[in-house]
């Protein structure tokens, strides 16, 4: 048996997770690019929530919304310096997945630098970072696994309801759906990618920053641990930010959990390949059901299950 | 003069689709542009709205240079679109649709707007929590027209308005875009294939054959010329 702390921070990380796919799903769902520097993007949040607590004091849970604007304006900026400019000379969804990636490593550089930053002129340690002292506990349980909770569903019924009762709301979905025809209609798409990449790049920021409560992290974080944003995106289905966020959930517990019992089973060594798990959950969504757990019609697979069940068997 | 294309070339990437095209539509006339597959009817349109490539030649709309400007900018000039296909965004309910359309409208006007248009397709009413994606394709191009009105444009510009509409639901949607043009004085720029009816309905008539302008004058002189099968298909010249 696993011990209820162990669960508690993978409760936690899958969160983070969750957070971290919903934002991989919706800046793919609106501008059609696979976003590697998301991994930088997470980085960055984590890293932000670390030198605040650090240089300003008080708890990291502060910082936890300065994370969202930091990154969410990164994410504006290499929308409009980068990506943007190369939608506009009709680039393919390849060349800007392949741009993210160079993204990735320029952010990665300045991460490298920001950590050295803080070593040299504030004597912190901070290629290695670890918040979890400064988080409180309630019955044994780390916060940050009641809040990371509360924030998930509080974000997701917000982006909902965002989604569906506000007017740039309605016009976001109809510009993911056709974006030749909401010019037409007098919207400005651009506005739209825009708002995608601030409230895409805002959700990694807060993934990182809650992750810096929950698992200890450095300069490299994000690109360990893209391989479970994208597995999440996928099993959830790469069209919906709900999916995203259920298949977020599942890799990330299934990672956490799965590496730990499979390491009281078969030794430290395995602890190596953590990252396989969710390679293989990636894997068997696209061979399986490539449109991810959101594509399923959950009313027919219902049925079926309860026909099963009624089913006698000779 | 409310819209003219002049000298037009434009295409789609490296494509050059249409060749020096002129264009004139009067305020409060139906213009009819016909011509077969492929002759660059789509483009013609895309190319007012900024949606195709203009490599030479220019649009004007009330007398002011529109092309080169944003698709969403030219929309707000009054100036209605709706392309052939995916006219409607099926994702979404008929009222989302409708609210949509209305996008740069304050609460009230919206609502005024939305009864105005309601009552010119009661049908509308019935499914307006509907999603679009249900709806029988009448019904969508109903939707497409209400959507397109809700504006109240000074010009619409419709693509093959009548495909894959059964005859008599063809006729009963070109009817309520006579309908429109007298009741609310709109300028039409209709795009058509099915060139008979539409030639029927028009005041100037339009005839696009491979990328370049064959004709222009009155619709029904159009039809009534002798060889218009030929010059039609691009056998003969004028």
């Amino acid at each position: 048996m696993l011990p209820s702390i162990a669960i508690a921070k993978a409760v936690a990380y899958a969160d983070s997770i969750a957070l971290m796919a919903a934002g991989i799903t919706l800046i793919y769902m609106c501008t059609r690019t696979f976003n590697f520097a998301h991994a930088s993007f997470v980085t960055w949040g984590l890293y932000v929530v670390y030198a605040m607590t650090m240089l300003q004091g008080g708890s990291p849970y502060y910082y936890l919304p300065l994370a969202f604007l930091f990154v969410g304006v990164l994410g504006v900026a290499v929308y409009m310096l980068v990506i943007g400019p190369l939608m506009r000379r009709g680039a393919s969804p390849t060349t800007l997945m392949m741009t993210t990636l160079g993204v990735d490593l320029v952010l990665l550089s300045t991460i490298q630098m920001f950590a050295d930053f803080l070593t040299r002129t504030y004597r912190l340690y901070a290629r290695r970072v670890v918040l979890e002292v400064y988080d409180f506990n309630t019955l044994g349980i780390p916060g940050i696994t009641y809040v990371s909770l509360i924030i998930v569903v509080v974000l997701i019924a917000a982006i909902h309801w965002f989604m569906v009762k506000t007017k740039f709301g309605t016009a976001m979905r109809a510009t993911i759906e056709n974006p030749d025809l909401s010019s037409v209609l007098g919207i400005n798409p651009n506005v739209v990618y825009i708002a995608s990449w601030f409230i895409g790049g805002g959700l990694a920021g807060l993934g990182g920053g809650i992750a810096s409560l929950a698992i200890s992290g450095d300069p490299t974080i994000g690109s360990r641990i893209i391989v479970s944003m994208f597995a999440s995106s996928i099993v959830g289905g790469l069209y919906s930010v709900y999916g995203s966020v259920l298949g977020g959930l599942l890799i990330g517990l299934t990672e956490y959990l799965g590496i730990m019992l499979l390491s009281t089973q078969l030794g430290g060594w395995i602890l190596t390949y953590r990252p396989v798990i969710p390679l293989i959950a990636m894997a068997i969504t696209l061979l399986i059901y490539p449109r991810g757990l959101a594509g399923i019609n959950w009313g027919k697979a219902l049925l079926r299950i309860k026909s099963l069940g009624g089913r006698t068997w000779k | 003069m409310l819209l003219e294309v002049r000298n037009l070339i434009s295409g789609y990437g490296k494509l050059k689709v249409l060749f020096n095209v002129n264009l004139d539509v009067e305020e409060k006339e139906i213009t009819v542009v016909v011509g077969p597959n492929g002759a660059g009817k789509t483009t013609l349109l895309n190319s007012i709205m900024g949606i195709a490539t203009i490599y030479d030649g220019a649009v004007y709309y009330n007398g002011s240079k529109i092309s080169g400007m944003p698709t969403h900018k030219i929309s707000r000039l009054g100036i209605a679109y709706l392309p052939q296909m995916g006219n409607v965004f099926t994702e979404l309910t008929v009222n989302e649709n409708l609210r949509l359309a209305s996008y740069l409208l304050d609460k009230a006007e919206v609502k005024d707007r939305m009864d105005e248009v309601l009552s010119l397709f009661p049908v509308l009413d019935k499914f307006i929590n509907r999603k679009a994606g249900t709806l029988s394709g009448g019904e969508r191009r109903m939707l497409a027209i209400a959507m397109a009105l809700m504006r109240r444009p000074k010009i619409i510009l419709l693509d093959e308005i009548t495909t894959d509409l059964a005859p008599i639901i063809a006729k009963k949607v070109l009817n309520q875009i006579i309908d429109l043009r007298d009741k609310l004085g709109l300028t039409i720029l209709i795009v058509e294939q099915l060139a008979k009816i539409a030639l029927e309905l028009g005041d100037q008539a339009y005839l696009l054959v491979s990328g370049t302008m064959r004709y222009s004058g009155k619709a029904l002189e159009l039809l009534r010329h002798p060889d218009f099968s030929e010059l039609y298909l691009g056998i003969k010249k004028i």
